[in-house]
């Protein structure tokens, strides 16, 4: 198999089993370059996995992975980072006894740590937090520690960033405030995929959605028709 | 014949009153109400992060309301810890069946009935659970880790029954069920309700769970949105659509 051109990443039948599960199994799609792509499916279907799979966390059993038609399987985390592909986790780790400011320039590229504060600031504006920029981490809500940690990716210039979760606990205020942060990394060249369960944040934001259930994926396709697909309906709310 | 005291006047063995419940700075559920009436299965369903879960571990003590109250056969338990609220008589099934695995299955439902005193109740109830499940009293020697998954699910629900309840809470009593054996699962809730017994229950497959309950409610960013009985709440577009964020 070979990486499609048009295509900034593309996922060619992976596979990876935990014991006698296929989390993944056989999953194969593209994100095209400058979209916002959403990633959903009903728990268990295998959408962590397929990030640990793209970002070398995890080592697919079979298939392949091509970032700017790089193959990615048999790179390490590190290296795919400064590939220029970044991600968050559900969980969040921002270091408490750290400011803002400082958890930010953590993530600096190291041949670059000169602007990295003029960088971090400027990040801290964007989304929205400029005013919490001395404040120690251990200090913040646990809605402000995610807003800093999907902040801090976008230290490095990453042309695609995956989001695993950014909504997660986040209330609605912040919530709008992450929505408006992405759209303008967006418009600023950053490839997303996003996973998350907030639908109707999903449904906004992305231009494109990829359903996956047990491990394949189900259906792509634009926002309207993924939620009006008897298919995923059906994922998601169970058959009797 | 001594007078005996009268029934409650009101049928509804749970009552969740206008609760808001969290963890820590995270606020998960506002103003929710639930009440559940007896002999009847209550289904809650609802997206993912709806708060499903939070309800459940209010009302069984693992979480204690900022505001609002829990009341079981009228009287307010509201931060009643874990332990007396399953003394009180609410039964719990924990998610993914989380059952002794190194200890026999007959260990396993002792377990469940640590709260009994009385050993000719405990004999009691222990018969009443293994005529539910005659593979229980078959293998009752043999580790619990040594049945199927189903089988596992029957031994969580056996257990629960051990404390003599006349509520159950369930857990997702499908999660990762073999599909033959979530129809099982879910004959075996039908025939508890034919007992006289209340369940109350959680449940990622909300077609299923809808198909079976009396009632449902339908929960979305921590409130309630829907209610009504189930086959209702099944046929209902809007239902289905809050799922994908329509």
């Amino acid at each position: 198999m070979s990486p499609p051109v048009d295509a900034l990443l593309s996922v060619q039948g992976a596979v990876k089993s935990f014991g006698g599960v296929r989390a993944v199994d056989g999953c194969t799609f593209d994100v095209a370059k400058g979209s916002t792509t959403g990633l959903i499916g009903p728990n268990g279907s295998g959408k962590t996995t397929t990030f640990n799979l793209i970002t070398g966390l995890e080592r697919p059993e079979e298939g392949e992975i091509y970032f700017e038609g790089q193959p990615l399987v048999g790179k390490r985390p590190h290296q795919i980072t400064r590939s220029g592909l970044g991600r968050t986790f559900q969980t969040t780790r921002v270091f408490p006894d750290m400011t803002v400011v400082e958890n930010m320039m953590v993530a600096a590229p190291e041949d670059n740590f000169d602007d990295s504060a003029d960088r971090a600031i400027e990040l801290l504006a964007l989304v929205g937090l400029i005013e919490l920029r001395e404040e120690f981490g251990g200090n913040l809500s646990y809605g402000q520690n995610k807003l800093v940690e999907i902040a801090r990716v976008h230290m490095r210039p990453h042309r695609m960033v995956m989001l695993d979760e950014p909504f997660a606990g986040v209330n609605r205020t912040l919530a709008e405030q992450l929505v408006d942060y992405i759209e303008k990394m967006h418009a600023r060249g950053v490839t997303y995929l996003i996973i998350d369960h907030e639908m109707k944040l999903v449904m906004r934001l992305c231009q494109r959605i990829l359903v996956l259930d047990q491990g394949k994926l189900l259906v792509e396709g634009l926002p309207e028709v993924v939620q009006n697909d008897p298919a995923v309906l059906s994922a998601y709310f169970g058959q009797e | 014949m001594p007078d005996v005291a009268s029934p409650p006047a009101t049928d509804t063995v749970i009552r969740v009153e206008g609760i808001d419940a969290g963890y820590g700075n995270i606020q998960i559920l506002y103003d929710v109400s639930m009440p559940v009436e007896r002999g009847k299965i209550v289904a809650i369903i609802g997206p993912n992060g709806a708060g499903k879960s939070t309800v459940l571990k209010s009302i069984l003590g693992l979480l204690t309301p900022t505001k609002g109250q829990i009341l079981y056969h009228g009287r307010d338990i509201t931060g009643t810890p874990p332990h007396r609220i399953i003394a009180m008589g609410i039964g719990y099934v924990p998610q993914g069946r989380i059952v002794f695995p190194d200890m026999t299955i007959r260990d396993n439902l002792e377990m469940g009935g640590f709260t009994c005193r009385d050993k000719q109740v405990f004999d009691e109830n222990l018969e009443r659970c293994f005529d539910l499940f005659p593979i229980l009293r078959d293998r009752q020697k043999q580790s619990a880790g040594t049945l199927s998954g189903g089988q596992q699910q029957m031994l969580a629900i056996g257990r629960a029954l051990m404390s003599n309840p006349d509520t159950i809470i369930l857990d997702e009593p499908s999660l990762g069920l073999a599909p033959k054996f979530v129809d099982t699962v879910f004959d075996t809730l039908r025939a508890m309700r034919t007992q006289g017994l209340t369940l109350l229950m959680v449940e990622q497959n909300a077609a299923k769970a809808l198909a079976l309950a009396d009632h449902g409610y339908v929960l979305e960013v921590g409130r309630n949105r829907f209610e009504g009985p189930g086959r209702e709440l099944l046929a209902d577009e809007a239902v289905r659509r809050l799922y994908l964020g329509g």
